[in-house]
């Protein structure tokens, strides 16, 4: 599947002030000061879900500095845990998790469906507590505070952002 | 002392261990709760205002009853707090939520952990007087969690990475607390929903960490922890060899044994790993057999 990257060059679309705009909201919404990053690695070292994400945590603090638009479509905003070791580890106290939870804001609302695709046997299985968490992490319930371009709207299909939830290896 | 009790939606969810021997606790202890009326917290911190709709709601109920909640579960705990923490540092979220309710909220209803309540109000000291059946030489590993801990800025309930409450409390009913390296690390928590795999992979070095240090038992304080190592342990042993049957059991539920509630009020049936050879061995110690 071709990334969101490859396709915004090819359409030579996403100018250098689109990339900054992103930054800024990013920012803005996570409240993160991403410039203060020593880039020392404690968040990744730490995170337990590090091994299974495609961009690891102190990579994502480091290109929403550089190019922020290539997380759009990495799975880790949606495969962190919000377990915050990272944040009580960092010596600069960068929460990350507010930092993926900036850009699942951003995504989301380029959509207005809900994602969420458990399986029976699971939710019939689950504690009350997670399905509604998941139901707050992974679906448009929240109110759309970031428009979204309409190029995003068009990237983000359903299925690819099922695929990115899921995890799952294109 | 009288204390305004949020149990959550536990109390008429699965997971009863948490909250079900609650009351014959509070009555053993002296204190005297009050439940405030429960809707769910959201069980989710974000700062979109949607979701913040649970948690300000219990704030604005508890404010007409006083000025300090308690909760037993991590989730509420930690959504609580950093609830309060956000529309106290947030001057514009604090407009949008009062307008939303038409009530200014201004993050000022003090939230316990009933772990707090123990330490600070009671005391871990008067609390090993109280007890009336002796867990001694029970290894248990005191299992945090990430809710009760992270962020260290919002919820300051103890050291992020080398917290002791936990040990502290269960020395203090008598069981031998012991140390494990995976003590504050993540078990998935939710994920189960989206990567059952992730979970088990999490829960399984948990539980691994916890048998290798010699525990006979985990305790926990959040529904998420309890469901992922003991509903799911069936499927971790599926995956992996390494792990025996260990039981899992709530901190409260600890609590009760050691204040001899009776065994009906504990929620026992709830759990997927039965406690209650277990229990029997405590029993045993009891009566020296
Ligand atoms: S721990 Fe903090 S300072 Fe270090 S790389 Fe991660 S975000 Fe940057
Ligand atoms: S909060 Fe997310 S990024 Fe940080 S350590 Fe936990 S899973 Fe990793």
């Amino acid at each position: 599947m071709r990334s969101l990257i490859t396709e915004m060059a090819r359409d030579n679309k996403m100018a250098y002030r689109d990339s900054i705009d992103l930054m800024k909201k990013i920012i803005d919404i996570s409240g993160q000061n991403v410039f203060s990053c020593n880039l020392c690695g404690k968040c990744t070292a730490g995170c337990p879900i590090s091994d299974a994400m495609d961009i690891k945590p102190h990579q994502v603090v480091r290109l929403v500095q550089v190019r922020p638009e290539a997380l759009l479509d990495s799975k880790a905003i949606w495969l962190c845990a919000c377990c915050l070791t990272c944040v009580s580890r960092c010596p600069k106290m960068i929460d990350i998790a507010k930092i993926m939870e900036a850009y699942r804001t951003i995504v989301l609302s380029s959509k207005r469906e809900d994602f969420i695709e458990y399986s029976p046997e699971l939710s019939s299985l689950l504690p009350i507590q997670a399905l509604v968490a998941v139901r707050s992490k992974y679906s448009m319930v929240h109110l759309p505070f970031y428009s979204p371009t309409v190029r995003l709207r068009k990237y983000f299909t359903r299925e690819r952002l099922l695929m990115l939830m899921g995890g799952k290896k294109t | 002392m009288k204390i305004l009790y949020y149990s959550g939606c536990l109390s008429q969810s699965k997971t009863t261990g948490l909250t079900l021997p609650m009351q014959a606790i509070a009555n053993s202890l002296g204190i005297e709760i009050i439940e405030i009326p429960s809707i769910c917290c959201g069980a989710f911190f974000t700062k979109n205002i949607i979701d913040m709709y649970g948690p300000v709601r219990v704030f604005l109920n508890a404010r007409k009853l006083g000025n300090e909640v308690m909760t037993t579960c991590a989730l509420c705990y930690n959504v609580l707090k950093q609830t309060n923490s956000l529309i106290r540092s947030d001057p514009k979220r604090r407009s949008e939520i009062s307008s939303f309710f038409g009530e200014d909220y201004d993050g000022g209803v003090k939230v316990y952990h009933f772990l707090e309540i123990l330490r600070d109000k009671i005391g871990f000291d008067k609390l090993s007087d109280i007890i009336k059946v002796d867990l001694k030489g029970l290894k248990v590993a005191p299992y945090y969690g990430c809710l009760l801990l992270r962020p260290y800025e919002e919820i300051r309930l103890d050291n992020p990475e080398n917290p002791s409450i936990f040990e502290d409390f269960l020395a203090s009913i008598g069981c031998e607390p012991v140390d494990f390296p995976y003590k504050t690390e993540c078990c998935g928590s939710y994920l189960g929903a989206i990567s059952l795999d992730s979970v088990i992979e999490h829960s399984h070095a948990i539980i691994r960490s916890a048998l290798t240090s010699g525990a006979e038992v985990i305790a926990v304080a959040c529904p998420l922890c309890h469901f992922n190592l003991d509903q799911m342990q069936e499927r971790i042993m599926q995956k992996y060899e390494d792990i025996s049957n260990i039981p899992i059991l709530y901190f409260t539920q600890l609590l009760a044994i050691a204040l001899n509630v009776e065994e009906k009020l504990l929620g026992l049936e709830q759990h997927s790993v039965n406690p209650r050879p277990w229990l029997r061995k405590i029993a045993r110690i009891q009566h020296g057999v």
